[in-house]
């Protein structure tokens, strides 16, 4: 059906005879508009944290990370993040057979832990998402891949979810085909709540950055209740997922 | 497990059936108490009280400006790219998902569960046209290996049991028996893996559009809709034309209370927002992005006051959780994709009153869906309403009042309770009448008569030796004014 059929379809349901202008209904499309600005001003404010409330932060996300089975880390340096991040590959088998594979966005913390050499003892091939690759190039390799590993452009705390936008450096499949996901971040990038995060993005939007086309909340690994309710990990996407955060 | 379980045989019919189903009473008691209380304790438990009302209203305002909306979010995805689709009916929405395939020469397409696909019926077109459909969330894709159809929400196989599961999948996916569900998840997963990763194209339904900034939001436990989204080179997204919000702010406050409504969750595993077709340099996501935005009789419920706020409702199955009728009968009694109270409701406006007209009577209006629902939906008001339409007839819905007989029986009752002399001789006739039928003073069974079809499904208290009226004459009713009981001061 045309399009505007099908609007005038609804327009006349709603018992308007003529086509509306969105200006014809004020702050209608924005999160920041006057009615909704110093609620959206005290997220933003919130999340302006001093160090020690960050610290406390950590205790709420260790808290909702729990009970969905997303294990929670913390380093004091880049090089600590990286040592936990090589105990988790080394202790991890892989699901589907053949040899160890992680792969890896490129991000800067991430190309900061070194890991191709940190993992290369242990045997363990590290590839690193990169320019003029292909889009068979890209499937194989995280086809090929027992561990998946990303940053995250926020955390928020009280629910346990890293945001992560996709990006040609950040293929959506890193987080999902691989058997284990690790995220690291910054202590920094932690907020409180989910209004905080939408709080973020509705500033980032009317700032005139375009959101991303796709992007992705994750919290802990896949998951099932399906038989009887019983809950299982690992329905489709990874089994187990980890959450690296790093204080420096 | 056959394929009888599909075959309609009316609410009535598979109502009685289910009442005897003890495994289905223990399944259904179990995910109530678990999930329906759960709720509830959680709504209380908020801190933030005002959200639902909040939320609620966020939802009546952007209804109220449908039209721009669509528009905003339709030339958003189209600006990404993206292309967007408006469909009239079922119709128009199934055969552009079979254009989009035949087009891509699709040979095998996955489904993220997805209520309005069933709604279309796209998956038999797609299957007469030669296309592989393979549902891929496990509650889905057990009930399509058994040939059989979702009787929840967001519990689609709630009504097997691991006893069945384990023969189904020993059977279909050959594996040896096992009753552990780990290992029956194991066992789909591994199975469904080769198709997420192989499909050409995957269809998945829309949790919540956001106009804002132009995206749609899938939400998943499991990763299924991830991998739909994200493996097959195109994906086509349908969407209820009211599951859309303005703004951020209001997808914010939605998103919290589906996953509180639907399992008491914080919040899913998987939210994805999809505003297009991978972009230039992006090495995954589908080539090509279809959005249809389905009316199919939507509109109509929002050009009407009394419905139009069920549009509000945003899927979470909270409903399910709690109602009592819900709880003994489940969910396939309802036949249609919209089972339990929403689907009392929803399924009678999609598809005609009079023809689902049983849904509309089915319900005890305790008020218990409405206590539950995330955004405080009055079904019970609705379902009077309704119920009122079946009575008197709506000829703005093409309502016929359902019983002639009925009305006359009522406009008898009416004629003659108005008539003292009248009322007595009936009472005196009905008196007679009943006592070769009363046993222990109950009326347990009438074997013919108007009366037989109650009491096919339950006791009838016969009319009382005396009236009140004359009770209260001869002062054997406390307070009366010959009463000299000891109660009387």
């Amino acid at each position: 059906m045309e399009q505007n059929t099908f609007l005038a379809t609804i327009r006349s349901a709603l018992g308007h005879p003529v086509r509306r202008l969105p200006e014809s209904v004020p702050g209608l499309f924005d999160s920041r508009s006057e009615t909704h600005l110093p609620e959206q001003q005290a997220l933003l404010a919130a999340a302006d944290r001093s160090a020690t409330e960050q610290a406390a932060l950590l205790d709420v996300l260790r808290n909702a990370a729990a009970p969905i089975n997303l294990q929670v880390h913390t380093a004091s340096s880049v090089q600590e993040a990286a040592a936990v991040v090589a105990a988790i590959a080394v202790e991890t088998d892989t699901e589907w057979g053949g040899a160890k594979q992680v792969a890896m966005h490129d991000h800067p913390l991430l190309q900061a832990l070194d890991l191709s050499n940190v993992l290369a003892p242990h045997d363990i091939r590290v590839h690193v998402t990169h320019d003029g690759e292909t889009p068979e190039e890209a499937r194989n390799a995280v086809i090929a891949s027992y561990m998946g590993i990303t940053s995250a452009e926020w955390c928020v705390a009280d629910s346990a979810t890293i945001a992560v936008a996709t990006t040609p450096q950040q293929p959506r499949a890193t987080s999902l085909v691989p058997s284990v996901h690790v995220a690291v971040i910054r202590q920094t990038q932690l907020l409180a709540t989910l209004p905080e995060l939408y709080a973020r993005i509705a500033l980032d939007h009317a700032g005139g950055a375009p959101a991303a086309t796709s992007f992705t909340f994750i919290s802990g690994p896949s998951k099932t209740a399906d038989i009887e309710a019983c809950m299982v990990h690992g329905a489709h996407g990874p089994r187990a997922m980890h959450l690296v955060v790093v204080d420096a | 497990m056959s394929a009888g379980n599909t075959s309609p045989k009316g609410y009535v019919a598979a109502a009685s059936t289910a009442l005897h189903d003890t495994r289905l009473r223990s399944a259904l008691r179990m995910i109530q108490d678990r999930i329906g209380k759960g709720t509830m304790a959680t709504w209380q438990a908020m801190p933030d009280q005002s959200l639902r009302h909040d939320a609620k209203a966020a939802r009546l305002r952007t209804l109220d400006n449908l039209d721009i909306v669509l528009e905003r979010l339709a030339s958003a995805i189209r600006e990404r790219g993206g292309h967007v689709f408006f469909a009239a009916d079922a119709e128009e929405a199934r055969n552009y998902c079979l254009q989009v395939a035949q087009r891509n020469n699709v040979r095998s397409v996955v489904k993220g569960k997805s209520m309005t696909s069933s709604e279309i019926g796209v998956d038999a077109l797609l299957h007469a046209n030669g296309i592989e459909v393979t549902e891929t969330d496990l509650g889905e894709y057990i009930l399509q290996l058994a040939d059989d159809i979702p009787s929840h929400i967001i519990a689609p196989c709630i009504h097997m049991d691991r006893k069945q599961i384990a023969e189904l999948f020993t059977r279909t996916l050959g594996i040896e028996y096992t009753e552990d569900p780990p290992t029956l998840t194991r066992a789909a997963r591994k199975a469904l893996r080769e198709k997420l990763l192989n499909a050409d194209m995957g269809i998945t339904g829309c949790n919540l559009a956001c106009a804002e900034t132009g995206h749609i939001a899938l939400v998943s436990n499991e990763g299924n809709i991830r991998m739909s989204t994200t493996m097959p080179r195109v994906h086509v997204s349908l969407m209820g034309m009211e599951r859309v919000t303005a703004t951020l702010r209001e997808h914010d406050m939605l998103l919290r209370l589906l996953t509180r409504g639907a399992a008491v969750q914080n919040i899913s595993t998987y939210v994805s927002f999809v505003g297009g077709p991978r972009q230039p340099g992006e090495t995954d996501g589908p080539e090509e992005f279809h959005l249809v935005i389905i009316d199919n009789g939507r509109s109509r419920i929002l050009a009407d006051p009394r419905y139009r706020e069920v549009l509000s409702c945003i899927r979470c199955g909270g409903c399910l959780n709690i109602c009592p009728v819900y709880a003994r009968i489940g969910g396939h009694s309802y036949e249609s994709p919209y089972p339990g109270p929403i689907g009392a409701v929803v399924t009678p406006l999609l598809y005609g009153v009079n023809e689902r007209a049983d849904l509309c009577r089915g319900e005890t209006l305790c008020g218990a869906c409405k206590d539950i629902c995330p955004v405080g939906n009055d079904l019970p008001r609705m379902l009077s309403e309704l119920r009122h339409a079946l009575a008197y007839g709506d000829a703005e819905w093409d309502v016929a009042p359902v019983s002639a007989s009925e009305r006359a029986a009522f406009r008898f009752w009416a004629w003659a309770i108005s008539r003292r002399g009248v009322y007595d001789l009936l009472l005196g006739a009905v008196r007679l009448a009943q006592r070769p039928f009363t046993r222990n003073g109950m009326i347990r069974r009438m074997p013919f008569g108007p009366v037989a079809r109650w009491t096919a499904g339950r006791d009838l208290v016969p009319v009382a030796r005396t009236t009140f009226a004359q009770r209260w004459k001869q002062g054997s009713v406390p307070g009366s004014a010959q009463d000299n009981g000891p109660h009387r001061k």
